[in-house]
């Protein structure tokens, strides 16, 4: 991953600026991958609502995709970048799939009465996400193979020299 | 310059997708909250009345209409109810209705008819019915899809009180009492209450028979009983003198335009 000088008309933010600034990214992107569902998984179990999807998968599933972002961030500016969006496309692909057969809750509404919401649908609704992270990751890859540069001047457009 | 650089390339492609990748997320994510928002808030008022009909054919229909009203954002489609009932023995299920499918829109009100058919005639397992009030288990599945991505099934199982519309019937025969031209006569008495919420209009048709199963003597006891009311009736049978009675029985049926049913039979000494 040696990236040489700079190509003309772009200007590639420094090894550890990158490395820094991606970890900085990982606090937020762990709250609203990790935090917030095992957030919600736990207070739906404090209240009485009965979940199939597990805390261990949401925990995997929100870690592996945080880690594979922070990748695909600090890969920006190389070659690696579309490879690695292939990845985090193909992980988020399989972390939905894994949702969708437990995609459902179960709640007590009374002593006689139960609520069983089936919110599968909604999953397969953010299936699009990947499948466009995916084509883009692919014309991504794409692109660098014919020409890097040309993407670098503009994720990173520098001052005319 | 940028712009022109990026035309007919692949980057401006990457960039449209992109930018569509955060609008789907954000108008999906809005969509989403909303909706949750919307279904957290959501108290849904449901109503219900049911009407009971004895047809001509025996039929009973109770037809129940349930009023829901939807004071949130987002629509119910596809809602149906779906109700089952069973017998106290656990025979299962006894009675089913499924409604049609409604749609409830938001801050709207829609009407979920139910109808269930009880057919008199043929009650199998559960002709008890006829002449006994039970507590009937009634299971009730609502049906249907909220915000258009997510499903539902409410389930609620409660009590039916069945009251029966030959309730505790008795045909009881007194002792037959000689008459000067040989025959016999035999008072009969018939009690029952009619404890369904239908009308029982027809007439009682009892028979004493013999051993092997001839009729002796029968009579008609015309009936025009509304929802809640008792018969006790006795009435007077002649036996001819060649019948005898020894081991026969006291065979009643209930009698309509359209169908017979028959009821419990009571044994002779």
């Amino acid at each position: 991953m040696s990236f040489g000088p700079d190509p003309p008309g772009a200007e590639l933010p420094s090894v550890p600026r990158r490395a820094t600034l991606g970890l900085l990214r990982v606090f937020p992107l762990l709250i609203l991958l990790v935090g917030v569902p095992t957030a919600i998984l736990d207070y739906l179990a404090g209240a009485g609502v009965r979940s199939e999807t597990s805390v261990f998968t949401v925990s995997v599933g929100g870690l592996a995709l945080t880690a594979l972002s922070t990748a695909r961030y600090i890969a920006r500016p190389t070659a690696a970048y579309g490879p690695v969006g292939l990845v985090r496309s193909i992980v988020a692909f399989g972390y939905l799939w894994l949702l969708l057969p437990t995609a459902s809750v179960l709640l007590p509404a009374g002593s006689h009465v139960t609520l069983a919401l089936d919110y599968s649908s909604v999953v397969e609704a953010l299936f699009v996400i990947p499948a466009l992270l995916f084509v883009t990751a692919v014309l991504v890859t794409v692109q660098d193979q014919r020409n890097l540069g040309a993407r670098l001047r503009v994720d990173f457009p520098g001052r005319l020299r | 310059m940028r712009n022109e650089r990026e035309k007919g390339s692949l980057l401006g492609v990457i960039r449209l997708l992109r930018v569509t990748g955060w609008v789907i997320l954000i108008v999906l994510a809005s969509y989403l909250a909303l909706a949750g928002y919307s279904a957290v808030t959501l108290r849904p008022n449901g109503t219900g009345s049911a009407e009971y009909a004895l047809l001509p054919d025996g039929t009973v229909t109770i037809l129940t209409t349930i009023n829901l009203s939807n004071p949130g954002y987002f629509a119910f489609t596809q809602l149906s109810i779906a109700s089952a009932i069973t017998l106290p023995n656990g025979t299962s299920p006894w009675l089913e209705a499924v409604s049609p499918s409604v749609t409830l829109p938001a801050q709207g009100s829609a009407q979920v008819p139910l109808r269930f058919s009880l057919t008199l005639t043929s009650l199998g397992p559960a002709k008890a019915l006829l002449t006994q009030d039970e507590v009937l288990n009634e299971s009730d599945y609502l049906n249907g899809t909220y915000a258009t991505f997510v499903g539902f099934e409410l389930h609620a199982g409660e009590r039916l009180n069945w009251g029966a519309p030959f309730h505790a019937f008795r045909a009881r025969a007194g002792t037959p009492v000689a008459e000067p031209n040989g025959s016999f006569r035999v008072p009969v008495t018939l009690s029952f209450g009619n404890d369904a919420s239908f009308a029982v209009t027809g007439a009682l048709l009892a028979s004493l028979t013999s051993a092997g199963g001839a009729t002796c003597a029968q009579v008609n006891l015309p009936i025009n009983d509304l929802p809640h009311s008792t018969t006790n009736q006795t009435l007077t049978l002649y036996l001819p003198s060649g019948c005898s009675l020894a081991g026969g029985s006291l065979r009643s049926t209930f009698v309509a335009p359209g169908f017979a049913v028959p009821l419990p039979p009571e044994a002779l000494p």
